[in-house]
């Protein structure tokens, strides 16, 4: 099925039927009746089961899409990202010909990525990066989508600028990177467990926004939910460590709190004694709000935009080396050779 | 990493290393101590090969280990990582670290094993732009990258791999980290030894020889495993001794138990096996059970009792001419030489690391265990020494008293003694007075002279003492009898010996023949008796048993025993006079026996040499009562321990046979069952079918009779199976009940270990305050802790003692004040209770009084005629007030029927009224003259009768207001009345009284 909504979309830029690969409906789905009018069934920024539009195609109704989504971008990016799967879907991948795809991508990316010369926004980035790396089952995707649709915009951003960000850095491994999706989507497990209370909950996001603070709740009460929360987290953690093979990934469900100075809970941590990708994704955790509206952003700078935090963001959350490393990648991506990237700290 | 360290430099010391070290809180020593687990153990190592076998991997878990050559100090980048490490901070982030110095640094990620060669092909150009050889870089890091990809696939490790690697001037360096799932220091430890079968192993080792320095070590917050290996590419750095520098820290082992004094459990089977394929290995979380009990299940060694058997042997080898120990000796022949070892049940009771020890003492000698039995006379404290010293005193022979120094066997003497029995009495009253815990157990005995009688004549333990050594046998049970009584007096703090000394006689028969030995060797003479004894002797009544064992010999030579015993009074006296002179000063052991040493010269009249010879004997009775007394218990405890342990092995055993068992008869049952339904079965079949009656009642018979046999066979067996069952649910019970019991002995024993004998109560009163004190503190220390989590800005709460003494403090004052108030108001309420009810009583007899003023007649003739003439006024006023009443009642009648009247008499009025309107137009004339005079006549009797009640209605207003006068002045009367006889009462009382 999706080899041939691919094709498809390629040939006739049909993006209803890449809806099936991705739950995240960037545009107003229609539904176009008979008589001609039109009916609302998705908005953009929803999200839709899989299983819900196979009714609905199977029921035989012609979907429509008013969208705004910026199309030649979406399918440039699209066939790029199907060209990385195709090089590695050899027994003997060929180092070479990813390195050289990777500048090539990076050098594509720069001027929406980092600098505001066309029109995309977050929605783009999202909806691509879902296209290719969204591989939940069923019953994992009704556990996502049961989610409330806050923490799901907030998930999905978050993991599709993860991922296309560890592109940069260099973790080339599609399968490596699927799975990074997916469990960066299941972040926020443990808040949608329907045990949290009204005012519990908007203690921990306050937490989530910022660590440690003090008078909040009482320090009882604080290590309450926390605890509670990190059950959850160890919940989610068994749940997924079956089926993900690559067991360093499975740490990052217990990491909602985690910070690079030590701050964090329930983990405390430091930046020296992290690798990139672990700094990255608690980067990455923090950088959205729960509030996102996936289309509001102007569009533009996108990954810029990221960065160009205060000092006490970075301080909690980034690390120098893996923002100088992204934006080495960037700034020389067209000099760059080889395809490795070189820390800058001289 | 833990910051400051102690590093044990095996060498000369380098400059460079020196000025390392100065910034980063770390020190330098050139002493190896051992104990000191947190040092590090660099070593220039002088040897053409560094090996990994240099490596006492065994440390490594609690402190580092390094093997650097010194040339490589002059270097940027293994400064560099030499300071990252002594300083103990680490960043996976070289660049933080070497910003000064890269030239050029660049990252690389690796995912999977597939790749390895091209990746490190990659980092082999990069360093090739210095001069040094990519070969050696290339192999390391294929080496490195196979060694984990291999880790990987056993889960002992996470990919993605991730690889910095960085070029300076003169070197270059390669770091590689990634996700340590189960790495322990036992898989390199594997890979870095040379023989091995497995052709993975060895490329730790491989890494070491093709790098310049390698460094190993795992960061435990965030699990990750690094490895670092740097290259030298200055031309003027020689590779003379063709070693690599190693430098490995942090890593954990999964043999865990270091013991307490940092040494690492001898057995480490790991080590001694050939590991066949390491991803086959399984990570052990804890302990085999058994290295847990060989460590705490280990008996406990007297080495006072193991140099003496020790002497003995090697005595006896002396006498036969053996200089050494034979090679095939073992415990069996130590045990037959044993045999005639004085003292049989210490022999029997030897258990198996006090024969290990011994025989370490046969190889080696007896100079360690000096050095053992010294430590152990170190631990007793002086009091208890002195009181050890004075109490082996008695238990010198007079023997060998009297056989030095003729004096003591002239009469004179014997009658001085009868002298010096008053001064001894003085100095017994004067010295006892001196120590408060020998006041105790004197009591009024003092002044008796017949019980100093006693004393002189000898005790009849202290006969029977004596008859038996003279008579030459030595495993005498008095004499432990008198141990006992002796030691258990001498000491409430100890509580050890007193335990030791009340269990086992056999045990003291032991200790008793070890001592007497002792007092052999060393030919001296003791004079006085030991004060304590006496005491002893007079509370040793209290224990019968060893009375019993007491035999009363002859008296053979009571003379010299009572010489004896004087003079051991008199040396006693003298040491305790001295020791309470000087109690002011804290005593030490050694002085002690300085002091022992000195009177015993001038008492005795000998030389310093045997005198010295004595006090070592005395000292060493001591330490062996100190030893036992402690072991006994301990020993005893783990013996049970082990039982306990057996039996509860027997009956996991024990329940899986059971649980066997109920499977088998399950499965039986189902066969059973199975049978009956066939046999069924086939009934029904030969009931339904008529055919072929013959074969079908063949086919029954047999069936049924097959059927039956099985039937009954399988009933026997689950007869049998069952009776079987039964038998070890009974052994299940009775091990249960065996266990109970070892467990109820195991706290009997602990309990008699811990606890102090009920005699000496002010002892157990300071335990019992010890206790709650304890308890008091812990409670408040887990206050205040819980208030110090609470709290998160007091960081510098630190409980001191101090504090904690205060809060005892406090809390005893609140308590006595809580104490008093309570008291206070129990008296209080008594106080109340008693007003309350001394009020109800004045009550009563008020009640009581008025009732009897009121009966009886009235004395006083004043009271009397004004109470008679108030008693008319008031029955005159009471017949006023009734007739008012009735008057009253009467004129209400009057007013109702008048008033019934006036109402009938309108009611006419208005008929008549009505009447004359309607009838006014026909005929006026006839009927107005009779109608107007009747109307006349009833509006004059309406005027006259509304006149009369008006009047009536105001005689009735008076009346009321009359009424109302008349009832104030009875009450007016009436309280004049009580006022008058209260009067009377006062008045009566006067008269009365």
């Amino acid at each position: 099925m999706h080899k041939q909504s691919i094709h498809k979309f390629l040939e006739e830029r049909d993006f209803v039927s890449l809806l099936g690969l991705c739950p995240l409906v960037p545009f107003d789905l229609y539904w176009k009746k008979s008589n001609g009018k039109k009916v609302l069934l998705k908005s953009c920024g929803d999200f839709c089961q899989s299983s819900e539009l196979e009714r609905w195609i199977s029921k035989g109704l012609t979907l429509e899409s008013d969208s705004s989504l910026n199309e030649v971008w979406l399918q440039t990016g699209l066939t790029k990202l199907f060209h990385l799967i195709e090089i590695q879907s050899v027994n003997l991948v060929d180092q070479k010909l990813i390195l050289e795809w990777r500048i090539d991508f990076i050098n594509w990316l720069y001027p929406t990525l980092w600098e505001e010369q066309s029109p995309t926004n977050r929605l783009d980035v999202c909806f691509m990066m879902g296209c290719v790396f969204y591989s939940l089952n069923e019953e994992k995707e009704n556990l996502f989508l049961s989610f409330p649709q806050e923490v799901q915009r907030k998930n999905f951003l978050t993991a599709s600028f993860a991922t296309l960000m560890a592109l940069f850095l260099g973790y080339s491994d599609m399968a490596f990177l699927k799975e990074y999706f997916t469990i960066l989507l299941f972040m926020d497990y443990p808040l949608c467990h329907s045990m949290w209370s009204e005012s519990e909950k908007s203690f921990i996001k306050k937490e989530w926004l910022l660590p440690n603070v003090e008078g909040l709740v009482s320090l009882d009460l604080r290590k309450n939910i926390l605890n509670n929360y990190k059950a959850k987290g160890d919940q989610a953690f068994s749940y997924f460590s079956k089926e993900i093979t690559h067991k360093s990934l499975l740490k990052y469900l217990k990491w909602s709190f985690a910070r690079v100075n030590g701050q964090g809970t329930p983990e405390e941590l430091r930046a020296s004694e992290l690798s990139d990708i672990d700094i990255l994704t608690i980067f990455l955790n923090h950088s959205f709000s729960y509030e996102e509206n996936l289309n509001e952003i102007p569009q533009g700078f996108l990954v810029k935009r990221l960065f160009s935090v205060d000092k006490d963001f970075k301080e909690l959350n980034l690390n120098t080396r893996v923002e100088n490393l992204i934006r080495v990648a960037f700034e020389k991506a067209q000099e760059l050779k080889g395809g490795y990237l070189e820390i800058v700290g001289l | 990493m833990d910051k400051k360290r102690n590093i044990y430099w095996n060498g000369l010391i380098p400059e460079e290393l020196r000025d390392l070290l100065s910034n980063t809180g770390s020190q330098l020593t050139q002493e190896d101590t051992e104990r000191d687990s947190s040092m590090f153990k660099f070593g220039t190592g002088e040897t053409s090969n560094i090996s990994l076998e240099h490596v006492d991997w065994s440390k490594i878990d609690s402190s580092p280990q390094a093997f650097i050559n010194k040339d490589l100090f002059e270097w940027d980048i293994p400064k560099l990582i030499f300071k990252r490490f002594f300083a103990g901070e680490g960043s996976l982030g070289p660049e933080e670290g070497y910003k000064s110095i890269l030239l050029k640094s660049n990252t690389l990620k690796i995912i999977d094993g597939n790749a390895i060669g091209y990746y490190s092909d990659i980092i082999t150009a990069a360093a090739s732009e210095l001069k040094i050889n990519p070969v050696r870089v290339r192999n390391f890091t294929v080496t490195l990258l196979t060694y984990l990809d291999y880790l990987k696939r056993s889960d002992l490790v996470s990919f993605p791999i991730e690889i910095d690697y960085g070029l300076s001037q003169d070197s270059f360096f390669l770091q590689v980290h990634c996700e340590n799932n189960g790495v322990f220091l036992e898989n390199i430890v594997d890979s870095a030894k040379e023989e091995s079968i497995n052709p993975f192993d060895g490329l730790v080792r491989e890494s070491l020889a093709k790098t310049d320095l390698l460094e190993l070590y795992t960061l435990k917050s965030t699990n990750k495993l690094v490895i670092t290996g740097c290259w030298i590419g200055n031309p003027k750095y020689i590779r003379n001794k063709f070693y690599s520098s190693l430098l490995i820290h942090q890593i954990d082992s999964f043999q865990k138990p270091i013991s307490s004094s940092g040494k690492v459990v001898e057995s480490q089977p790991f080590f001694n096996q050939v590991l066949p394929d390491l991803s086959k290995i399984s990570i052990v979380e804890q302990l085999p059970e058994k290295y847990i009990l060989k460590e705490n299940n280990k008996q406990l060694v007297n080495p006072m009792l193991v140099k003496r058997i020790g002497q003995h042997i090697l005595k006896k080898w002396e006498g036969s001419n053996i200089t050494e120990i034979p090679p095939d000796y073992n415990s069996h022949t130590l045990k037959k030489d044993i045999e005639d070892f004085p003292g049989k049940e210490m022999i029997a009771r030897l258990n198996q690391s006090e024969e290990v020890e011994i025989l370490k003492v046969l190889k080696e000698g007896l100079n360690v265990l000096e050095r053992d039995i010294e430590e152990v006379k170190r631990q007793i404290k002086p009091d208890d020494y002195l009181e050890g010293i004075l109490s082996s005193l008695e238990r010198v022979r007079p023997e060998d008293v009297l056989g030095v120094g003729g004096k003591l066997e002239e009469s004179q003497t014997i009658s001085g003694s009868r002298e010096d029995l008053t001064e001894e009495s003085q100095r017994i009253s004067g010295s006892r007075k001196d120590l408060t815990e020998e006041s105790q157990t004197i009591s009024g005995s003092r002044e008796d002279l017949t019980e100093e009688s006693q004393r002189i004549n000898g005790s009849r333990e202290d006969l029977t003492e004596e008859s038996q050594r003279i008579n030459g046998s030595r495993e005498d049970l008095t004499e432990e009898s008198q141990r006992i009584s002796g030691s258990r007096e001498d000491l409430t703090e100890e509580s050890q010996r007193i335990n030791g000394s009340r269990e086992d006689l056999t045990e003291e028969s032991q200790k008793n023949t070890g001592s007497s030995e002792d007092l052999t060797e060393s030919v001296q003479l003791i004079k006085g008796e030991n004060n304590k004894e006496d005491k002893t002797t007079i509370k040793g009544e209290a224990n019968p048993e060893k009375q019993k064992v007491v035999k009363i010999g002859g008296n053979k030579e009571a003379l010299k025993n009572e010489v004896w015993d004087l003079k051991r009074l008199e040396v006693a006296a003298k040491i305790k006079e001295k020791v309470s002179n000087l109690q002011t000063s804290s005593l030490d052991n050694v002085e002690i026996d300085q002091y022992v040493k000195s009177i015993i010269v001038e008492e005795l009249g000998v030389d310093q040499g045997t005198s010295e010879k004595l006090v070592k004997a005395l000292s060493d009775n001591l330490t062996n009562e100190f030893v036992n007394n402690g072991l006994e218990s301990a020993n005893e405890n783990i013996k049970q321990r082990i039982q306990i342990e057996k039996i509860q092995n027997q009956l996991s055993i024990r329940d899986k046979q059971v649980q066997k068992m109920k499977a088998l008869i399950e499965g039986l049952k189902k066969d059973l069952a199975q049978a009956k339904n066939v046999q069924e079965v086939s009934r029904l079949k030969t009931v339904e079918s008529n055919t072929d009656e013959v074969e079908i009642n063949i086919h029954e018979s047999t069936h049924s009779s097959v059927n039956e046999e099985s039937f009954e066979e399988l009933k026997g067996k689950n007869i049998e199976f069952e009776r079987e069952l039964q038998k070890i649910k009974n052994e299940n019970h009775k091990l249960t009940t065996d266990n109970q019991l070892l467990m109820r002995k195991l706290k009997e024993g602990i309990d008699e270990v811990n606890g102090i004998k009920d005699s000496d109560e002010d002892a157990w009163v300071l335990k019992q305050q010890n206790e709650n004190l304890n308890a008091q503190i812990e409670a408040l220390k887990k206050r205040l802790s819980f208030m110090y989590e609470n709290s998160k800005n007091n960081k510098e709460v630190s409980l001191g003692v101090n504090e904690v003494q205060k809060l005892i403090e406090d809390k005893e004052r609140f308590f006595a004040e809580k104490m008093k108030a309570m008291e206070e108001i129990t008296t209080l309420k008594a106080d109340v209770r008693e007003r309350e009810r001394l009020l109800k009583q004045k009550d009563l007899d008020f009640i009581k009084e008025v009732e009897k003023i009121k009966n009886n007649p009235v004395v006083d003739e004043n009271g009397s005629m004004e109470a008679k003439e108030k008693e008319k006024e008031n029955e005159a006023l009471k017949v006023g007030l009734k007739q008012l009443a009735d008057e009253l009642k009467a004129t209400q009648l009057k007013t109702k029927s008048y008033e019934q009247k006036v109402k009938f008499l309108n009611v006419q009025l208005e008929k008549f009224q009505a009447r004359p309107s309607n009838s006014d137009s026909t005929s006026a004339s006839n009927v107005d003259p009779i109608m107007a005079s009747k109307l006349k006549q009833s509006a004059t009797i309406n005027a006259r009768l509304k006149d009369a009640a008006d009047k009536l209605k105001n005689e009735l207003t008076d009346k009321k207001a009359e009424l109302h006068k008349v009832k104030q002045e009875s009450r007016a009367m009436d309280l004049k009345m009580k006022d008058l006889e209260k009067k009377l009462a006062t008045i009566l009382k006067k008269t009365a009284a």
